[in-house]
């Protein structure tokens, strides 16, 4: 049975550790989104006043706070990092 | 690598799923404040559920880029949503409060079409890294 080397090859070169939290942190963002998912399906027969106030508030918050949504660090776009030249000593005569 | 990249449309998709989920007319209760405009619900909906999805998959990136250097893929895609998440956010925003002072067939059928470029907007960043690898134009 073939085997597909090239994961394991990828994730050799990086520190165990490192795969593990980005792991944890994605299966942490996939466990709330199925949560979330399940309490959809139960609720599934009226979206209550209290919820649509809830939703209404929230999208208020968003626009009227549009400016400060996208300005932290994590929304930066970090310039490429900067490519070296190569030092050219002189030539001597 | 391949694995990771499941991982991480996995974790996308969830999110554009539950966030931009669709209410009919008979969900909402007409005591509330959208008064049984379904489509009013689901555009506030899709527009703050995009926002949260794009917030955390920026912030996870930028969290975890030390490790996911040697996957470049995934910072370019994070980058695409920096770039361009407040663009969609806004145009979406702007036709939403069209909606909202003039609920005309006209601006209703405007904001169906605003809410699918968002999720389209949506689906296109999970797809950066899932299937190519590289980043698309942006239009």
């Amino acid at each position: 049975m073939p085997e597909n080397t090239s994961t394991s090859e990828d994730l050799n070169n990086v520190n165990p550790l490192q795969i593990i939290a980005i792991a944890d942190a994605a299966f942490d963002l996939l466990d709330k989104a199925l949560v979330a998912i399940d309490e959809l399906k139960k609720n599934g027969a009226v979206i209550t006043p209290e919820q649509q106030l809830a939703l209404q508030a929230k999208y208020e918050s968003l626009i009227n706070r549009a400016d400060s949504q996208f300005s932290g660090d994590h929304w930066k776009i970090d310039p490429p990092p900067a490519v070296q030249s190569p030092v050219i000593a002189p030539e001597s005569d | 690598m391949k694995h990771l990249k499941i991982l991480l449309f996995a974790v996308i998709t969830a999110f554009v799923t539950i966030h931009t989920g669709c209410a009919s007319k008979g969900d909402l209760d007409p005591a509330g404040v959208y008064k049984g405009d379904a489509l009013a619900y689901n555009a506030d909906q899709a527009i703050t559920g995009a926002y949260e999805s794009f917030d955390k998959f920026v912030k996870w990136e930028h969290t975890h880029r030390a490790a996911l250097s040697q996957w470049p893929e995934i910072k370019q895609a994070a980058d695409i949503v920096r770039a361009d998440a407040r663009k969609w956010i806004d145009q979406a925003v702007a036709v939403r409060e069209a909606y909202r002072n003039f609920p005309t067939p006209e601006n209703a059928k405007s904001l169906q079409g605003a809410i699918a470029v968002l999720r389209a907007a949506l689906a296109q960043a999970a797809s950066y890294y899932e299937i190519t690898g590289s980043p698309k134009p942006s239009s």
